[in-house]
């Protein structure tokens, strides 16, 4: 795998850090028609407390969501996604676990998209009506997802892992806490989670670095912003033991899906640390699991599993899980056999061969993302707040160790703190 | 400068269309190879089992297992497969991407020797007594079915699926992509094996690459890999003819807490006609923008969906809307989109909304040239009408529509079957 950091480190982005407080990353990746912009909040629907000048302020469920939908809605000077496509452009967000995230991408008019985004984001307009209104749309968005057996059976497994960690919560809330959601919480959120010293903007393409530096600038420099007051997320006391062993849901599908939880209370706390843990996750879902594994095709040709078959990890530095399932006619054999092939692969132990295939595996795949200026912002920010850089996937990839993986195979992976979630037919 | 346009090549030994983009602006070499077989409901399941089938084992590799090791090992080659379905097309679809020699130790490409295995799979297939390896056949069966039985998973696909179903009853266009369960239930490895002979030697195929290789190299590949064939058939275009008939109202009740509606229309409109631009800016102009008419009225102003979107079918010549509301809000609804749909052909359209339109869709063409895959989608779609118009000139007769050709165009289009799956009453 030599060879390849040298070509790699060549595309990365300038940095640069605005009066205001606001830190942006411009990258020019010259033959592309499209550019792209990413503004990072750090508010996500993890979300749910915070200690501010020695006050506890409760965040309802789904509020990182609920602002990102007001911040989008009409404005008192007129709708964003109107002067986004009188400019060419189209515009998006999205919140996940930890932030919420603004986009747009075009082929044309940078400079004044990027001062459209800033503005939209950092202006929070808001009247008690549009607030009513927007609870509809939300209302609806959450009906969609109900309906989403896929999303059901994870949520429920969350639920099952974590008693007080609110990673257990739909990201848009639930019918109740949205109604709870008003104009003093949304305000105080973006008050400090979109200040810009807690912004983050990643700006790719053809780009002329000089030219959108100096939009930036001007762009903040007319604004004026609040104090930024002293602040602390509050810390949920997580046991180490699981809420519930099981629980299935009915519903109105074809197969049942089956998933199995793990929940993992070890937790780095470094962006390496957690940039590692996440990788020899993978490598181990890959290699005990992924379709290059005999597990794989024992399962799959007892019937037990088809190719939506999935084992992934997600964590940060307050939760982890390891999950692994999918559509199966047969939930409890196919838990017997998983828990027997992590049993299997304990006394085994991990291959050398199998880990420098999945290596090679999981290296191809990250480049191949890299052709994405969509992957590359989001990685950039996820990267920039672990305070890591491409090169260090590269080089943490090639540094795990079969002991590093042998040792969440055998000590982070308790049966005892492991749950099942099933969403089965109705009939 | 390149022009991210496809060079167009017919290989008449191979019987291989080839198309080829030369580009060093990506880190990995993609090849497409389709195989469009034309949508048929007594051959549509064999049709999609076969490439699962396929995949599993060739003669080279004939475990599954020591194949996807072997792409692994080639610095994580992806070859994935799939069916589609466009216009009365059913497309087989395998789908192989490399990492570029720049990136590679010693500079080695590992994209001849993919395509050799990709080749491999279509053409060397593991033959067992007579048949298929009987325990790959029954474990794709196994997986087919369940696919099609998991469709009911994503109630907006299985609604849309539900529209088509209903609106083209008769025609071809309703198969499913994967057939049908009774169908696949049906199939044997020796039966699948002669079906698959007749594909082998038939059915044209369509390569696509998009990467850092000029097209001699890719050309010779092909013509070094891939075995010479007689017989094979032409692409011909679908009809868009449809006898008038009455329109057909279909509600279905499921166990859901929000109702999925599909309104689908008739627009007898493919790519080659003339009005085809305006179809498309109409497109845009009605739904598939958040500038869009529907995404302004039934969500913005009324509040009553999260998601409301049109889209047209360029091949079989349909245009469907699509909306997640409930259930008691159904005649509200389909009342406003009739309203935006109407006033849109009385020629109520405003300068902004209409320019917004045409430059959204603009960028969209331009902006398809970041992506190897979606390159390649747009020239398949135009393969499969035999079109052979550049993105260019399609860009410049987007720009070139007026409203009244808009209007005209609408006008043209006719609502064929209103699908609605409807939450049961106990579920709210």
């Amino acid at each position: 795998m030599a060879g390849l950091k040298e070509t790699l480190i060549q595309e990365t982005p300038v940095i640069k850090e605005f009066e205001s407080g606001l830190t942006a990353a411009l990258w020019d990746i010259p033959g592309y028609q499209k550019k792209y912009a990413l503004l990072n909040s750090p508010l996500g629907s993890i979300h749910t407390g915070v200690e501010a000048n020695c006050k506890e302020v409760f965040i309802p469920q789904g509020t990182a969501h609920f602002l990102e939908h007001k911040l989008f809605a009409d404005k008192e000077t007129g709708n964003v996604f109107d002067y986004f496509a009188s400019l060419g452009a189209s515009c998006n967000a999205y919140t996940s676990l930890v932030s919420t995230n603004y986009l747009f991408s075009t082929a044309e008019n940078l400079p004044q998209c990027l001062d459209l985004l800033l503005d939209f984001v950092q202006n929070l307009y808001m009247t008690p009506e549009s607030i009513q209104k927007e609870k509809k749309v939300i209302m609806q968005e959450i009906s969609m997802y109900k309906d989403h057996p896929g999303w059901r059976v994870y949520f429920n497994l969350l639920q099952n892992l974590y008693f007080k960690h609110p990673i257990r919560n739909d990201i848009a809330g639930t019918r109740e806490s949205v109604q709870i959601i008003d104009e003093e919480i949304l305000r105080f959120c973006h008050d400090y989670f979109y200040h810009p010293q807690n912004l983050i903007l990643a700006v790719i393409g053809d780009l002329n670095i000089a030219e959108i530096t100096e939009i930036i600038a001007q762009n903040q420099n007319k604004k004026d912003f609040p104090e930024v007051f002293e602040f602390k997320k509050i810390n949920f006391e997580e046991p180490r033991e699981i809420r519930e062993k099981e629980t299935r849901e009915k519903f109105s599908l074809g197969q049942p899906i089956m998933q199995m939880g793990f929940k993992v209370n070890q937790h780095p706390t470094g962006g390496q640390e957690l940039l590692e843990r996440d990788l020899a996750f993978a490598l181990l879902s890959d290699i005990l699991f992924g379709t290059g594994s005999p597990a794989f095709y024992e399962l799959y040709d007892q019937g037990l599993i088809d190719d939506g078959f999935s084992a992934g990890f997600s964590g940060e530095e307050s939760f982890g899980h390891f999950v692994l399932g999918g559509g199966t006619n047969y939930p409890e054999t196919l838990v017997e056999k998983l828990l027997e092939i992590l049993t299997k692969s304990r006394q085994e132990g991990i291959k050398p061969e199998d880990l420098e295939r999945s290596k090679k595996k999981i290296w191809g795949g990250f480049i191949a993302g890299l052709n994405s200026l969509e992957v590359l912002a989001g990685q950039f920010v996820k990267d920039y707040r672990r305070n890591l850089d491409l090169a260090d996937h590269f080089a943490a990839l090639e540094r795990i160790t079969i002991g590093q993986i042998e040792m969440i195979l055998n000590e982070q992976l308790d049966q005892e703190k492991s749950s099942i979630s099933v969403v089965e037919p109705r009939e | 400068m390149n022009s991210f346009n496809f060079s167009r090549h017919f290989l008449p030994e191979q019987g291989i269309w080839l198309f080829h983009m030369e580009t060093p602006k990506f880190k990995t070499n993609s090849l497409k190879c389709i195989l469009p077989l034309p949508l048929d409901f007594e051959k549509a399941s064999a049709n999609a089992l076969l490439p699962f089938v396929l995949y599993r084992g060739s003669e080279d590799f004939p475990k599954s297992i020591d194949l996807i090791r072997k792409l692994e090992d080639l610095f994580g080659t992806d070859l994935s497969v799939d069916v589609r379905k466009r216009g009365e097309w059913q497309l087989i679809d395998f789908s192989l991407e490399t990492v570029n020699s720049d990136f590679l130790p010693d500079n080695n490409d590992v994209l001849p020797e993919a395509i050799k295995i990709l080749s491999g799979i279509l053409f060397k297939p593991l033959f067992q007594n007579g048949g298929f390896s009987g325990n790959y056949v029954d474990g794709e069966k196994r997986t087919l079915e369940e696919e099609i039985i998991n469709l009911k998973n994503n109630k907006m696909e299985y609604a849309l699926e539900r529209c088509y179903q209903e609106m083209c009853q008769g025609e071809p266009f309703s198969v499913f992509r994967y057939g049908s369960q009774e169908k696949i239930r049906e199939l044997t490895p020796e039966g699948l094996y002669e079906h698959y002979k007749r594909v082998r030697q038939k059915a044209p195929i369509i390569v696509f690459f998009v990467g850092d290789l000029p097209l001699d190299t890719v050309k010779k590949w092909m013509v070094e890999f891939f075995p010479s064939r007689e017989e094979v058939y032409e692409i011909k275009k679908n009809g868009l003819e449809i006898a008038p008939r009455p329109e057909k109202i279909v509600v279905e009740k499921d166990s859901i807490s929000q109702g999925k509606l599909n309104i689908g229309y008739r627009t007898g409109i493919n790519r080659r006609d003339p009005d085809f631009p305006a179809l498309l800016v109409a497109n845009g102009l009605l739904g598939s923008f958040p500038h869009s008419r529907l995404f302004r009225t039934v969500r913005e102003e009324y509040g009553l969906a999260y998601y409301i979107f049109s889209r047209v079918e360029s091949t079989k010549g349909l245009l469907t809307v699509s909306a997640g509301i409930d259930a008691d809000q159904f005649e509200e609804t389909v009342d406003i989109i009739e309203k935006e749909w109407n006033k849109i052909i009385r020629g109520k359209i405003n300068q902004q909304e209409f320019e917004f339109t045409q430059k959204a869709l603009c960028s969209q063409l331009k902006i398809s040239e970041d992506n190897a895959f979606d390159l390649m989608g747009i020239e398949l779609i135009n393969a499969l009408n035999s079109f052979g118009e550049l993105r260019e000139e399609m860009m410049r007769k987007i720009k070139e529509v007026k409203p009244v050709d808009v209007a005209r165009v609408l006008s043209r289009v006719k609502r064929d079957t209103i699908y609605f799956l409807e939450p049961n009453e106990e579920e709210n």
